[in-house]
């Protein structure tokens, strides 16, 4: 037994790289074969709690600030998030401050209206704005003066004849600002050069890697909670996914015949327990077997 | 040599102090300067630094191919994947709508190329971390100090806690957790392996039934529930750790800062 641990130790890593496969690939082929209960973390409840605040008619500003890499981890939060947005008949603007989020934009809106969850007009209910180079630049530009920034939508139109764009100046215009990120420009350069110095609230939701960068802002109360990562995305999937569950029948803004369901990042939660629980026992035996073949030697 | 080093040093210098001055002296030009002006031209100069970029990325692996320098066979597919999406981006369309509106047209060539190329081959090269991480964690978490094992309990009480499986973790197996750590640290001072082995035994099988007393299995208290351990961990020891690494950096920044506009640093010149 002994010589077998000492053995795992110096374990082909093609085995531990086969075994972390399957055990994603397993729970994302067969969603239904680990159900697992989604425990809301405090900071996805904050982000909730902040949203359901916002009343009709509110002003939201949405900053895309990631790309094809980490589309899996962001993307879900970003859909879900539009959902409960244009459930509370919120207004919603999306600016890009990655080269590739003009595309991620127009997919989660593009999703969203599949779905035929709600009666949605371009330049009325949302505003999509293409790239603008510069980073945080870009987003000092949007909190002295958005007209100075973006001179025209996604589609070419004016922003004098955008109906949406009434009464929105600057930042301070915003009810609310998001950003959903995973790198730089990202959370910090909006609390550092737009919503901390003009006090708008914001929120994030990025990456889980990002998560130890921007969780003091968290804590200080700059950032209104954070959807860390996956988990994050698929703790705010179920909570929009019974919101609009309760809202389906009373809410005016929801189509009842319409498409459902709970989001992508849920149904990865069992493929990530089962990953993360799998490298937690990789970790016991490397130990074991460093433990007996020190004391052997 | 005039205009690559003491004009840009001078040009350097006075932006570097008109910047800073902005901030200090109530002027409307300087305002309009640092909070107009200046973030104009950075935006410009950003976007000419891609098209620099670009042509830099050409001559570097165009080089590379010609004088067969190592692992020129990969430049290959470099400027293949390269010069593909130029000619899908500024020549062929594919679609309806006109050039330019066509990059975010889901009938455009160059948009296919985006959504069934570049998006899953950039999904895989980042997934691809879990399979190191997975290696590098077997090899890398093992108990070889303090500091080491302080690092490895966290990492695993993160690793669990954030994920739904975390939840599902009975409160007596934290208490053999905490238990097992107390015991580690004081392992060394407990010589006879019987007495050491009885005592690791009778105080996880007291403390357990203690719990059973206090009712602990219907409702435990907050430190043995691994997300709430995990919430702990992220918003006490990791946030005072980000929060000296951030005042480590802005002060770094404050420093270079001044090197440069002071012209003590030169090396953004190339030197």
């Amino acid at each position: 037994m002994i010589n077998f641990l000492i053995k795992l130790g110096s374990i082909d890593r093609k085995i531990i790289f086969l075994l972390i496969a399957l055990s994603v690939l397993i729970p994302l082929l067969y969603p239904n074969l680990i159900e697992l209960p989604i425990k809301v973390d405090k900071n996805t409840e904050i982000v909730f709690n902040s949203i359901s605040e916002l009343k009709s008619g509110d002003k939201v500003l949405l900053s895309f600030a990631y790309g094809a890499s980490t589309k899996p981890e962001v993307h879900p939060m970003a859909i879900a998030l539009l959902k409960h947005l244009f459930a509370k008949d919120i207004k919603v603007f999306i600016v890009s401050l990655w080269p590739e989020s003009p595309i991620m934009a127009n997919q989660a809106i593009k999703e969203i209206v599949d779905t035929k969850l709600f009666n949605l007009t371009e330049g009325i209910d949302y505003a999509l704005f293409d790239y603008k180079t510069g980073g945080f630049i870009v987003i000092k530009g949007i909190a002295e003066n958005f007209r100075e920034v973006y001179k025209q939508d996604h589609n070419g139109t004016l922003i004098e004849d955008l109906v949406i764009m009434n009464n929105v100046y600057s930042v301070s215009d915003f009810n609310f600002v998001f950003d959903f990120s995973a790198g730089v420009p990202g959370n910090a350069e909006w609390v550092q050069y737009a919503c901390d110095p003009k006090k708008i609230p914001l929120s994030s939701g990025c990456t889980s890697i990002m998560v130890t960068d921007a969780i003091p802002y968290v804590e200080s109360g700059q950032l209104r909670g954070i959807l860390a990562g996956m988990p994050g995305a698929a703790e705010y999937e179920k909570m929009v996914y019974d919101f609009l569950v309760e809202e389906l029948n009373t809410n005016s803004n929801l189509n009842n015949d319409s498409l459902l369901t709970k989001g992508k990042a849920f149904s990865r939660m069992s493929a990530q327990s089962v990953a993360h629980l799998l490298m937690v026992i990789f970790i016991i035996l490397g130990n074991l077997s460093y433990y007996f073949s020190r004391k052997k030697n | 040599m005039f205009i690559k080093r003491q004009l840009a040093i001078v040009v350097m210098i006075s932006m570097g102090f008109l910047a800073l001055a902005g901030q200090f002296i109530n002027s409307e030009s300087l305002r309009e300067f640092t909070d107009k002006d200046a973030p104009q031209w950075y935006m410009i100069i950003a976007g000419f630094t891609a098209f620099l970029g670009c042509l830099n990325l050409l001559q570097l692996h165009t080089t590379n191919v010609i004088r067969k320098q190592k692992n020129w066979q990969y430049s290959i597919f470099t400027l293949l994947g390269f010069l593909l999406m130029i000619f899908f981006g500024f020549i062929y369309n594919g679609s309806p709508a006109d050039l330019g509106p066509h990059l975010k047209n889901e009938y455009s060539a160059f948009y296919w190329m985006y959504n069934y190329v570049y998006l899953p081959l950039s999904s895989t090269m980042f997934a691809l971390l879990a399979f190191f991480v997975a290696s590098a964690s077997y090899r890398a978490f093992r108990i070889r100090n303090f500091e080491a094992t302080l690092l490895l309990i966290s990492g695993v009480l993160l690793m669990l806690g954030r994920v739904p499986i975390g939840a599902l973790i009975p409160w007596w197996t934290v208490i053999v957790i905490y238990i097992s750590i107390l015991f580690a640290l004081f392992a060394s001072k407990i010589k006879n392996k019987k007495v050491f082995f009885f005592s690791y035994l009778g105080v996880n099988i007291f403390i357990i039934v203690l719990g059973f007393f206090l009712n602990w299995n219907i409702n435990s208290p907050d430190f043995l529930s691994i997300p709430l351990i995990q919430e702990w961990i992220m918003a006490v020891p990791a946030t005072a750790g980000s929060r000296a690494i951030m005042i480590g950096i802005a002060l770094g920044v404050v420093a270079q800062s001044f090197r440069i506009i002071t012209g003590r640093e030169r090396s953004i010149l190339g030197d």
